[in-house]
């Protein structure tokens, strides 16, 4: 997958791409223009791999521990299929990468301590909360594949929405929405899972209780979100 | 967070040699890093380097591994810490459940090898946290985790543990605090795997640069009052190791194991109490107790043992309501609770109760 590929757009790294994005004025374009140069600028003064402070590995001899940073470097992350290169820093959470250098704010940040599942993506397709990740945990190193990364923006396929986000409208399953795209990670990952064992039919209430376990709702939607999901799972089940 | 260099050894013997560095400052290993970097975030440590052990997986040591291994290849570091040996007798060699600690809390809870032959360990895994922080909590670091006293958890308050002079929760809020062994510090041990590694006489295999040595986790795991305890700190892990295998011998004919847990909210919370019990009963007549360890979670500054409870299961002719209400009784006996926990004390009692009806009637 090349940069630039049409096929293959991600909504941050569009809105990101200078003052002409297309997408019409949005709060969130509006925010990057006046106040987010500096994350633009990051992006697009990405320094090669090669030039971090880490050893190729060889086959023959154990390779010497590599020791990345304090300051950035620039690491390759997989996120929804796309290889992209990002300055990061040891410290940076895949969380903080995602919504502020490649302007993938789907995910959100509620606690930034583990204790509310706003943050959950997929790493190799299992949720993870990316606040508690480093990013450079999950990013290709020289010697080392990325993981592949699914967030929100990931979950559908173009404008044709995952299953469970069509659920989701249809069955109200939120109200203020923050805690939505944590939710949709869990229950699409309880759904993708059904779906590839052939038993989605079988999906119970409480199967989408545990899936949902670490994922917290303070507006309470949690029925809707259960229903939406028993929902998904019955029609993709047909 | 503050700023940091992270290094990613390959090798045991690179974590080993980058502890032992003192360029660059202080090190602090990071595995899963759930609890490392939310001790980070909160500034109470703010170590200059990491030495990210995450992917580390060096053969033979097997740190991510679950397996079963023959008695006549145990290392004898760990057979002679085994239970069974008397003056000074070695213990019987026997087959032992090894399990490398960057295995998951995930992989723990779905292990059919565990959940056959370690069930509590497997109970306990399966109830930390929530999935997605199983997904990526290694045992190792459950064990080692710093406690959750949310004085000693903020920078604010710079409690006894933190290196102050004060406990905060002494007089102040003190609902989720010890209620055994809670002076000078009333923070609770926060492994639930540790409960339950204690009831099943684990040893842990620690690779240190002298060469690996071993230790039963009762003994790793120290409170501020025991011999060798410090106030700021949980157990006996120094500077220049790592921790490597948990060793839990597998179980004989007749033996079984369990945990429970009680939790405030259901779909995820810290324990208020939790119990794990091994019990080895006869195999013939009425099958009665032979042998049994009852450890106490979430009341004391280490899993605790409760030794009364065991004297009163193993003296006890038969069971019925009555003779277990008495083993719950014993179980909370010498219990100090502070001001706001003396719902613990009841909370135990039927605790234990509860998990031996199940494992007697």
């Amino acid at each position: 997958m090349s940069k630039g590929d049409p096929n293959v757009s991600t909504e941050g790294s569009e809105s990101m791409s200078g003052p002409d994005a297309s997408s019409g004025l949005s709060r969130r374009s509006f925010l990057l223009h006046t106040g987010g140069a500096a994350s633009a600028a990051a992006l697009l003064t990405v320094p090669v791999a090669e030039s971090v402070a880490a050893t190729a590995p060889n086959q023959a001899a154990t390779p010497p521990a590599q020791v990345l940073g304090p300051g950035a470097i620039a690491a390759t992350l997989l996120v929804n299929g796309k290889p992209q290169k990002v300055m990061m820093e040891p410290r940076d959470t895949l969380a903080t990468v995602l919504r502020d250098k490649l302007g993938l704010t789907g995910t959100k940040i509620g606690c930034d301590r583990g204790g509310c599942g706003a943050c959950t993506v997929w790493v190799a397709g299992e949720p993870t909360l990316s606040c508690l990740m480093l990013a450079l945990d999950v990013a290709g190193l020289p010697g080392r594949e990325p993981q592949a990364i699914t967030t929100v923006e990931g979950l559908g396929k173009g404008v044709a929405m995952h299953p469970l986000q069509t659920a989701f409208v249809e069955k109200d399953a939120l109200q203020c929405g923050y805690c939505t795209s944590g939710m949709l990670m869990s229950c699409a990952a309880l759904y993708e899972r059904a779906k590839a064992e052939g038993k989605l039919a079988t999906i119970s209430d409480g199967d989408v209780r545990a899936a949902i376990a670490g994922n917290l709702c303070r507006c309470g939607a949690y029925p809707h979100i259960v229903d939406a999901t028993l929902s998904a799972a019955k029609g993709g089940a047909k | 967070m503050n700023s940091f260099t992270l290094t990613i050894p390959r090798t045991i013997k690179q974590t080993l040699d980058e502890l032992g560095s003192t360029k660059g400052g202080p090190a602090r290993i990071k595995a899963g890093g759930i609890d490392v970097l939310d001790l980070m975030k909160e500034g109470i440590e703010q170590p200059g380097r990491l030495i990210n052990i995450r992917q580390l997986d060096e053969k033979p040591h097997a740190l991510r591994e679950i397996s079963e291994v023959k008695a006549d290849a145990i290392p004898e570091g760990v057979w002679r810490l085994l239970p069974g040996g008397d003056n000074g007798n070695p213990p019987p060699r026997r087959d032992c459940l090894r399990i490398g600690t960057l295995t998951t809390l995930a992989e723990l809870s779905h292990s059919p090898l565990l959940q056959s032959k370690a069930a509590a360990l497997s109970e306990s895994a399966s109830l930390i946290a929530t999935p997605q922080i199983r997904q990526v909590a290694t045992l190792g670091g459950n064990l080692l985790q710093r406690p959750r006293c949310w004085y000693f958890r903020s920078a604010e308050y710079p409690c006894a543990k933190k290196g102050g002079s004060v406990c905060f929760a002494r007089d102040g809020e003190n609902d989720f605090h010890a209620i055994f062994d809670n002076q000078p510090c009333c923070a609770v041990h926060p492994s639930g795997t540790a409960v339950a590694l204690a009831a099943l006489d684990a040893v842990l295999a620690l690779q240190t640069p002298q060469g690996e040595r071993f230790a039963r986790l009762s003994s790793f795991l120290v409170s501020p009052s025991q011999p060798g305890g410090a106030i700021g700190r949980e157990n006996r892990l120094e500077e220049d190791m790592i921790l490597k295998n948990i060793w839990i011998p597998s179980p004989g004919p007749g033996e079984q194991s369990l945990y429970r847990k009680v939790k405030h909210k259901q779909s995820f919370d810290w324990p208020l109490a939790e119990v794990a019990i091994s019990l080895r009963r006869g195999l013939t007549g009425n099958k009665a107790p032979e042998a049994v360890r009852i450890i106490l979670g979430s009341v004391a500054p280490v899993p605790y043992r409760a030794r009364s409870a065991e004297a009163a299961l193993l003296q006890s002719p038969s069971f019925d309501a009555e003779r277990i209400r008495k083993i719950g009784q014993a179980a909370v006996s010498g219990a100090t609770p502070l001001s706001r926990n003396g719902y613990k004390v009841q909370l135990v009692s039927g605790l234990v109760q509860q998990a031996v009806a199940e494992l007697l009637l």
